[in-house]
């Protein structure tokens, strides 16, 4: 088929407007497609494949830091809520022990 | 055109003596036969034969064809460093495996070409060409692959950034790393916390009779939670198709839309076809392009506002038929999660709406490219 016909029938594929078979048509037929069609259909497939690497990529980060956001918070409350519990115990106590270091220190 | 010719070279050097170093570095980058791919694919893209002919043929060139050979040094440099960029990007073939396990449809191609032959498909001659040919598309790439290497980036630095909190807070509790890894690593949030709160409540204790001042240990802790707060914040700032997705409802939904880079492309595009009277309407002709990308802006927000209210209300208001306050109170119920995914359905259907099918767009592109001229020619 020459790349007359190759142009011929794809447009007539464009024509039915079935994008599956435009699909099946380029590929199939892709070796024969004129050099300067080759590589403006390369040229937009990596265009279009950066673009869904990329969405992938930031939806990883986005997840990574989603992970750290609540790492963060789990860390947060758990300090806040053992240095809590800790204060009350030691609220509890007759005679607080960590008082008297701090106390002699400040003498 | 026949760069070899010893006239070519010898014609140059008929110019008055003491040509200047601009000029002899013109020379030694023309001479070069590691350039000569990209010279001469300067040259013919520059329709460049009369240059040369005037070269050879001319007893004494004068001094607007060594500004010519200096241009055409110069743009030889700026391909070769765009070229070499483009390679050190697609070089190994790591980027085109990727794109192929994300993207079904360059995974196909892929296939079609052979994986062992992608690396000799976008060669050095391809980039040439894209550059010389097709500047918009070269731009395009290079920016894509720079906004996947920024992010690819972020995502190391996100690593590092919990390892380093992890080891920060290890230290201030004088606790084991390993031992506070295996607490960041656990499934269950809940286990995580308490497993966390015992840990905090076994050494806090420890820290504040060893003499430390109460306050001054809380303080340090404080400040690694302040640094991993401040550490988050720079990473969505730092990012931001990642900041858009912070926002909520209908503004949330037009930002992030309106950021997203195929329709950035669109909207371009379409503001290009205004600029210049290409659009089927052909009202704006005079308009400038500033302008025109207003106003397809413009009409994009609206298109997406109005979108926008009408998804709202059929998703809202369902078969029972729903007043306008109850679907106010409805959405200002959902949780963030819900609103993301609702956004998501959204986003997903104007997409589709606006673009039609992938293979179709290559189609359609090559189409109006090409068909055209064959059309026109037959």
């Amino acid at each position: 088929m020459d790349q007359k016909e190759i142009l011929k029938q794809l447009r007539e594929v464009m024509a039915t407007g079935d994008e599956t078979k435009a699909r099946i048509f380029l590929t199939e037929n892709f070796s024969q497609l004129p050099k300067d069609l080759q590589r403006k259909t390369a040229t937009f497939l990596l265009e279009n494949g950066l673009d869904k690497v990329s969405r992938q990529k930031i939806k990883n980060l986005d997840e990574k830091v989603s992970q750290f956001e609540k790492l963060n918070v789990i860390v947060k409350e758990a300090l806040d809520g053992g240095v809590k519990e800790v204060l009350d115990q030691e609220a509890q106590t007759p005679t607080p022990q960590p008082s008297q270091p701090e106390d002699s220190k400040a003498k | 055109m026949d760069f070899e010719q010893p006239n070519f070279m010898g014609a140059r050097m008929k110019r008055e003596k003491g040509g200047d170093r601009e000029e002899e570095s013109a020379k030694s980058i023309l001479d070069d036969p590691e350039r000569e791919d990209i010279k001469l694919a300067v040259m013919e893209r520059r329709g460049q034969e009369d240059l040369s002919k005037k070269l050879v043929n001319k007893q004494t060139p004068d001094k607007s064809d060594f500004e010519d050979l200096t241009e055409i040094a110069n743009e030889i440099k700026r391909v070769e460093q765009e070229v070499k960029q483009m390679e050190s990007f697609f070089g190994d073939g790591k980027l085109f495996n990727e794109i192929a396990t994300v993207d079904k449809d360059f995974g196909q191609w892929q296939t079609l070409i052979g994986s062992e032959n992608m690396e000799s498909f976008y060669n050095k001659e391809y980039f040439i060409k894209l550059c010389l040919d097709d500047e918009a598309s070269f731009k395009n790439i290079k920016k894509k692959v720079e906004r996947y290497n920024k992010t690819r980036e972020k995502i190391e630095e996100a690593d590092q950034g919990l390892e380093v909190r992890a080891n920060q807070l290890a230290d201030k509790f004088r606790i084991p790393q390993d031992e506070l890894k295996n607490i960041f690593n656990m499934g269950d949030d809940a286990g995580r916390k308490t497993a966390l709160k015992d840990l905090i409540k076994e050494n806090i204790k420890p820290l504040m009779f060893k003499g430390e001042k109460r306050t001054q240990v809380y303080d340090q802790l404080q400040r690694v939670l302040v640094d991993g707060d401040k550490f988050i914040k720079d990473l969505r700032s730092s990012n931001g198709v990642l900041g858009g997705q912070e926002k909520k409802g209908l503004k949330g939904v037009a930002t992030s839309l309106l950021k997203d880079e195929e329709w950035k492309e669109a909207s371009e595009k379409r503001a290009g076809e205004v600029f210049t009277g290409e659009s089927p309407e052909k009202k704006e002709k005079t308009m400038s392009f500033p302008a025109a990308s207003r106003m397809v802006k413009e009409e994009g927000r609206k298109k997406i506002q109005e979108d926008w209210t009408n998804f709202q209300k059929e998703n809202a208001m369902g078969a029972t038929g729903r007043s306008q306050e109850e679907i106010a109170a409805h959405w200002s119920q959902l949780t963030d999660e819900e609103l993301k995914r609702k956004q998501d359905r959204f986003l997903k259907g104007v997409k589709k709406s606006q673009g039609g099918g992938y293979w179709w767009g290559i189609v359609m592109k090559i189409a109006n490219f090409d068909l055209t001229k064959e059309v026109q020619g037959s």
